[in-house]
């Protein structure tokens, strides 16, 4: 396939070919920039564009202001998020309030504050961006044109000095200075595994074969990950020239970007970049005029969890089922097409360039001893500033949590964290100051993985946790090795069994003979790391387990069939909403007058706990549900 | 075998070579060699699901994973390739440990059983699934060649068997056991009338005469059962009955009402039809002694005498008038037509016998009939249904007592008698619960007539130690336990002469084998061989036994006895829906009569109950690598049970190759045997996750997707999963004498394996002898006894292949004259 076709094809019936530069060379004005990540889009930024589009035409500003679109901007559970070039940040923007920015800010210069990020701990409004704490306390490499660049401007990513390392690496270095320059960066493999990148080049190169192929694995699935697609959606020419040096360096001329098609977004600008970069002659039969020839596709996953295993993806290129087979031989060896084979990820391909323009030095200076650099997270959950954040290798979890992440939504308590998605595992609170690196974490049972971290609350039970996790590793099973196909399925029931309230005794045992033995014996890493979640939740959180088991009960109060919803008669002011909004119509009361839940007609939904101010929503799990009951009947 | 595995072992490694150790021991290998191929080398066997030795590895089932010192997790034997220095472990606790929990997975969602537990419940263990599944299609004559290859009698044993089978039917995990006695009776009945005219119902040919001659001494069930086989293996059969009609205890131990009398003579009848002969009114020690059969020229001689003498009650005034027993009382009805009964009748006893004693007195215008029984009801070894009907009918039970003594008049007329009371103690040897007499507990039953049904024992006259029919300690034969031969190697007994009085399908079975036995020993085998290997073979393994069975001569490979192993699988059993209870006469129509009382299924009623049939049988049984390692790995109780387990349709759409993907392990080798070694690339896996299986694409039928039937699938399937039909004819000829080119066979192909081709002239110009050749049909191919294959649930492919089996002849008359081309004219 072609790049361009491609990019026709997307362009066709895309909502999101809104790129049009209102005006290109703004004089003396205001840049607008619009978040263009998938959370604002969600969020509905394109429509805030759009109206900022109308507004500033309207208000006769439109040769002064510029408004376009990044890739982006980090802090997600503010979306969607415009940034003025002045560095300021307003969040939660709707089309509507759009006229009133352009005429209080743009025109009049005057932040409008409502819009303005708000501290949670003082209150204070925080205008410049940079001033805030989720921002401050990051170090960015791999992000570092995220949300800063029009990611579908090849000139916006060449006026930053995008290029530049590759043009002077093929130019004018070999493919083993290269190597070299990686390796003593310090850099591991940013997929999960966490592998030396410097080595893994090592091999492909030594590999002797007139074909070779490099891959960028683009295929992050894990739930609560985002750092790959925002890398591709915010920075498209970083991966592609990072994987230009990356082809000079193994010899390889020939390079896949295989990215899932629920990335769509993703898909669009990459396929843009590559039909870019092909057209300033930075991809093709004579890169940079060096003579290297290199050519650039993509391959669009069907999304399958499994895809993102190396050989797997390399089955699913060929055209094969994506199925993992066992290695030896590594692709290094024996890849795509059976030729050597260099697969990296996203994120190590975007920091190449910036090694090879900074020198190893400046990275290895980041972060820690055996974990040199910077490292992407999403961090997602229950924290207050969710979102896209870049940290040192090394950086507590405390810190991330707390510092960048701001805290606990909603004034409750850190229960614990969820690393590395569904391949990872959960830390309780009395782990938060394990520093983030790939020994520290695999220590706790968790691993640093793609970089997914689920942040959550006391609210939150650890058995369903786990399950929800296990669900997903359980139905992308690709059902070929037998501990992960069976294994994980009877894993599940009983978890299922547990949560149900049908536990019996030996089934957390039976829970961890499962999970070593398929940890142990499964072929590839999706079977293998899939009973992380359980392990680390028995392992941190067994009394929670227990009380599932032993007392029929559910300490987080979440587990349906082991909790009844009740109203605390004292905190009750009737207010009624919780009846207003009860789907099924079983809260009554007087007005005014503390409100009774019908317990034989609640179906558990939740929702009069969420809308009740008061706290006065309440459940009873357990040995209190029972008493409950039999002092009812008495 | 010139080099052993000790010599490789011993030998050093070469220069290019590397030494890795495993279990111990020391192994030159390759480089590049895995872990398996070593360790194979030196006879360590490491078990593997997914492993096809002429393919790359897999990998898949993690069945053949190892410890390797120093890897951080287990490796799999099969891919991971030796390194200098290696340390292997192949079978350490954790290991072990492991390959349990992935067979105890695998089986949670092997929604497949191995075996039939009433096929092994039963004595003579009749192919039940097999036949409950020609009654579900209606094919009632195949189904009663199927059920005959183990039992020729159905219509009978369908009215008289205890029915041994049912209790462990499966289909109780979700309701009642199959009612696969009356079944058999059923499809019995649709044929039995056809067949005393019509085609008989063989399971095979009977073979060509072998010029031996076999003598019956007894024509009840175990004599009949021998002479049915004997005759079916090609020697001429005499049956010597001392009574004046065959039947044995059938005709004179059983009343009419259980098993009318036109029945038994029609199904004796198919005897007379395959050409057995039966002397009656010919008592051995009587008539004619042993040595006067061999002097007739009798090759061998089958002893079944029966056990027509009964038990005293030994206690004192048995022999007053009025005491009979229960043999002499239902012989002397059935033979002279009247019997004497009494207006109170007693009958002593629990069994069958004592049953029908009581019926048949109630029958006979008894006024009131009592059965004295020592134990209690739960123990009472006839059939419940018996007891019930019994009771039903008037008879009145008194429970838990013993006789102590026959009060009599002075005429020595019988006036009552003496019963103790008994109250149940440890159980016995038998597993029932021994009774205990209660001191001073005495009363009495007042009765005109005592009728004694306390156990019967062979009436052995006629035979003598001298001539080597030695007796047991419970006074019957002492015969071989394999070749039921006696010491003299020419004289064979079976039946309840050897058992003492036991149930018609023992007797059966004990026929059926010593037929089998006799024919081993008439065509020269050792029969001291027989023995010695088929006692060697029970004391095997399961697996081991089976695998040893194949290397036995088919003919005596029948005769062993291997009790099958029963392993826990998740299998979903779902949509209760009880059996029909089979219509009675109700008691008050039944009393006064000896009309049959059961009356027997609708046919409705027939086919549904062998719908409810499981079929819990494989045809892989015995050859299932997942059953031979979960033997093994003793996985019996599965902690996974109840489960979710698939419920996949079976595939049987190709004529050939058959595909039941319940019992798929998703092992992969058909799917990589396909693609690699054919490359018709006709399976492959489908769906995801737990849903994941082997199929074809959009599992649509094999001959859409480029089967080219080779059967390499179902030759590499480790399980049942995919099994073949078998090919009887390796090819076809075309007789182009006779074809007229009309291109029709070309058409209907279902497997485009005919097309046009331009070499008609030069291929078949000498037409006759090509015509002569092609008009003999090839003989069939034998199906192997031993195995049954899927073909028996695939009713199109059955009819064309093993229904018709040996009604096909070879065209005797050619319907064109083919004359010499050049004398025509």
């Amino acid at each position: 396939m072609s790049g361009d076709s491609m990019a026709d094809e997307i362009t066709q019936n895309d909502i999101y070919s809104r790129n049009v530069r209102v005006a290109p060379t703004p004089a003396g004005g205001y840049r607008v920039t619009v978040c263009a990540g998938t959370a604002c889009v969600f969020a509905g930024s394109m429509a805030v564009y759009d109206a900022f589009v109308q507004e500033v035409q309207t208000a006769g500003l439109g040769d002064k202001i510029e408004v376009s679109i990044i890739g982006c901007h980090g802090l997600c559970s503010m979306s969607p998020v415009v940034v003025l070039s002045d560095e300021t940040l307003y969040g939660h923007l709707r089309p509507q309030d759009v006229g009133k920015v352009v005429e209080e800010h743009l025109k009049g210069g005057a932040p409008v504050e409502k819009f303005l990020y708000k501290d949670a701990q003082t209150g204070e409004r925080i205008r410049d961006w940079h001033e805030i704490g989720f921002y401050k306390q990051q170090t960015r490499v791999a992000l570092r044109n995220v949300g800063v660049i029009d990611p579908e401007s090849i000139d916006e990513y060449l006026a930053l000095g995008g290029y530049e390392a590759a043009r002077m690496a093929l130019s004018e270095k070999t493919p083993e200075w290269i190597i070299e320059h990686v390796t003593d960066s310090g850099i591991r493999g940013r997929g999960g595994a966490g592998f030396p990148t410097g080595v893994k080049w090592k091999f492909a190169n030594q590999s002797k074969s007139a074909e070779k192929y490099i891959i960028c694995n683009a295929d992050e699935g894990d739930p609560g990950a985002f750092m790959d697609c925002s890398i591709l959606e915010g920075d498209p020419h970083a991966v592609v020239e990072g994987m230009i040096i990356g082809s000079y360096a193994i010899g390889a001329h020939e390079g896949y970007v295989y990215v899932r098609a629920e990335y769509p977004l993703a898909v669009k600008r990459l396929t843009k970049a590559v039909a870019d970069a092909e057209a300033h002659g930075f991809l093709g039969k004579d890169v940079f005029g060096t003579g290297w020839e290199f050519e650039l596709h993509l391959k669009l996953g069907a999304g399958a969890f499994v895809c993102g295993e190396e050989t797997a993806l390399i089955a699913s290129i060929e055209g094969k089922r994506g199925m993992p087979r066992t290695r030896p031989p590594f692709p290094a060896v024996s890849g795509l097409w059976g030729k050597p084979t260099n697969i990296n990820n996203v994120e190590t391909f975007s920091n190449i360039p910036w090694i090879i323009k900074h020198g190893a030095e400046a990275y290895a200076a980041l972060g820690v001893e055996n974990c040199r650099g910077t490292k992407a997270f999403s961090l997602a959950g229950k924290v207050i500033n969710g979102g896209l954040v870049e940290v040192p290798m090394g950086t507590s979890l405390r810190h991330l949590i707390f510092d960048v992440g701001g805290g606990i939504k909603n004034g409750r308590q850190f229960k614990a964290v969820q690393l590395g998605g569904p391949s990872g595992g959960c830390i309780p609170s009395s782990l938060l100051d394990t520093p983030v690196d790939y020994e520290s974490l695999a220590a706790t049972g968790a691993i640093v993985g793609s970089g997914g971290m689920v942040v959550v609350d006391d609210e939150t039970c650890m058995v369903d946790l786990a399950r929800f996790f296990l669900d997903f590793t359980q139905k992308e099973s690709c059902g070929k090795c037998v501990p992960c196909r069976l294994g994980t399925k009877r894993m599940l029931e009983t978890l299922d069994r547990i949560i149900a309230g049908d536990g019996q005794q030996g089934d957390i045992e039976l829970l961890e003979e499962l999970s070593h033995y398929i940890a142990d014996g499964t072929l590839c890493a999706l079977g293998g790391t899939a009973p992380n979640p359980v392990l680390t939740t028995i392992k941190y959180f067994r009394e929670e387990y227990e009380a599932h088991v032993n007392e029929k009960r559910c300490p987080a109060g979440r587990c349906k069939a082991l909790i009844t919803y009740y109203i605390d008669a004292e905190a009750c002011t009737g207010c009624m909403l919780c009846a207003k909004k009860c789907p099924t119509e079983c809260i009554s009361g007087e007005r005014k007058q503390p409100y009774v839940i019908d317990a034989s007609n609640c179906i558990k939904c939740d929702t009069c706990r969420q809308v009740c101010k008061f706290d006065a929503v309440k459940v009873r799990s357990g040995i209190e549900q029972a008493v409950a009951v039999t002092g009812t009947d008495a | 075998m010139a080099t052993t595995a000790d010599d490789i072992t011993r030998a050093p490694a070469r220069p290019d070579q590397v030494t890795v150790t495993i279990d111990g021991q020391e192994v030159a290998c390759d480089h590049g060699d895995t872990i398996l191929e070593a360790a194979q080398r030196v006879g360590i066997h490491i078990p593997t699901l997914c492993y096809e030795p002429r393919l790359p590895a897999t990998a898949a089932c993690r069945m053949c994973i190892v410890e390797v010192e120093g890897a951080r997790k287990m490796l799999p034997s099969c891919s991971a390739a030796v390194s200098d220095g290696m340390v292997v472990r192949t079978n350490t606790d954790k290991v072990r440990a492991m390959r349990h929990l992935y067979l105890e997975l695998l089986l949670s969602d092997h929604n497949s059983f191995c075996t039939p537990p009433c096929r092994d419940a039963c004595p003579t263990h009749i192919k039940i699934p097999q036949f409950l599944d020609y009654i579900a299609h209606k094919d009632y004559k195949n189904g009663v060649r199927k059920l005959r290859e183990d039992l020729p009698f159905p219509a009978v044993l369908g009215r008289v068997c205890p029915r041994p089978c049912e209790g462990p039917c499966r289909r109780q995990l979700v309701e009642h056991p199959i009612t696969i006695c009356q079944l058999h009776r059923f499809m019995a009945d649709q044929t039995i009338d056809e067949e005393q005219t019509g085609e008989l119902l063989l399971p095979v040919e009977p073979k060509p005469d072998s010029g031996k001659r076999i003598a019956i001494v007894g024509g009840g069930p175990a004599g009949l059962a021998a002479a049915f086989y004997a005759r079916l293996e090609g020697h001429s059969v005499r049956i010597y009955e001392a009574l004046p009609k065959p039947g044995g205890m059938l005709r004179y131990g059983i009343p009419s009402y259980r098993l009318p009398r036109d029945l038994l003579d029609k199904e004796i009848n198919v005897l007379w039809r395959m050409g057995v002969e039966i002397q009656v009114n010919s008592r051995l020690g009587v008539d004619y002694q042993l040595e006067d059969l061999f002097d007739e020229g009798y090759d061998a001689v089958f002893l079944a005498l029966g056990a027509f003498n009964s038990n005293d009650m030994g206690c004192p005034g048995e022999d007053a008038e009025g005491v009979t027993t229960a043999v002499e009382f239902l012989g002397d009805l059935e033979r002279d037509g009247v019997v004497h009964v009494g207006e109170k009748v007693t009958v002593i006893g629990g069994g069958f016998t004592a049953m029908d004693a009581c019926r048949t007195s109630v029958r006979k215008g008894a006024k009131e009939v009592t059965c004295l029984y020592r134990r209690s009801r739960k123990e009472m070894p006839a059939h419940h249904t018996e007891v019930d009907e019994a009771e039903e009918e008037g008879v009145k039970l008194e429970l838990l007592c013993a006789p102590v003594k026959v009060l009599a008049d002075a005429a020595n007329k019988v006036t009552g008698i003496e019963m103790l009371r008994m109250e149940l103690g440890e159980p016995d040897a038998s597993g029932r619960r021994r009774p205990v007499p209660i001191e001073g507990s005495e009363f009495t039953v007042e009765c005109d007539q005592i009728i004694t049904a306390i156990g019967q024992y062979p009436k052995l006259d006629g035979t003598s130690e001298e001539q080597g029919v030695k007796r047991t300690k419970w006074r019957t034969i002492e015969v071989d336990d394999w070749t039921y031969q006696t010491d003299d190697p020419r004289v064979f007994a079976g039946g309840d002469a050897v058992l003492g009085a036991q149930t018609v399908i023992q007797a059966v079975a004990q026929g059926k084998k010593a037929a089998w036995s006799m024919d081993a020993y008439l065509r020269g085998a050792d029969m001291a061989e027989v023995g010695q290997s088929l006692t060697e073979l029970k004391a095997q393994p399961f697996i081991g036994a089976l695998d040893a069975r194949t290397d036995l001569d088919p003919r005596i490979a029948r005769m062993a006895e291997i009790p099958p192993v029963f392993i826990d699988m998740t299998t979903d059993v779902t949509h209760p829906s009880p059996p029909a209870e089979m219509p009675k006469l109700a008691p008050e129509a039944r009393k006064a009569n000896f009309e049959q009382i059961e009356l027997g299924f609708s046919e409705e009623e027939a086919v549904r109950g062998a719908e409810l049939c499981l079929d819990c049988y494989c045809p892989a049984n015995g050859k299932c690598d997942l059953q031979r390692y979960s033997i093994d790995y003793e996985v019996f109780k599965n902690r996974f049970h109840g489960g979710e387990a698939h419920d996949y349709p079976a595939d049987f759409r190709h004529d050939f190759i058959m595909r039941e993907p319940n019992r798929c392990i998703n092992c992969g080798r058909c799917v990589r045997v396909c693609r690699m070694e054919v490359g018709a690339s006709c399976y492959d896996n489908m769906g995801r996750g737990y849903d994941t299986i082997v199929s074809t694409a959009d599992n649509m039928p094999l001959q859409m997707v480029g089967c080219v039937s080779c059967g390499k699938c179902a030759e590499t399937c480790p399980t049942g999963s995919i099994e073949t039909n078998p090919r009887l004819l390796a090819s076809y000829d075309l007789d182009e004498s006779r074809c007229i080119f009309c291109g029709e066979c070309v058409e209907v192909c279902p497997y485009d394996a005919l097309e046009q081709s331009d070499f008609f002239e030069l291929a078949g110009y000498n037409r006759t002898t090509m015509a002569r050749e092609s008009l003999y049909v090839r003989e069939p191919r034998p199906v192997d006894p031993l195995r049954e294959t899927v073909t028996d649930l695939v009713p199109h492919v059955r009819d064309s292949v093993l229904g018709k089996g040996w009604t096909w002849e070879p065209i005797k008359d050619d319907p064109i004259a083919l004359d010499e081309p050049e004398e025509r004219g």
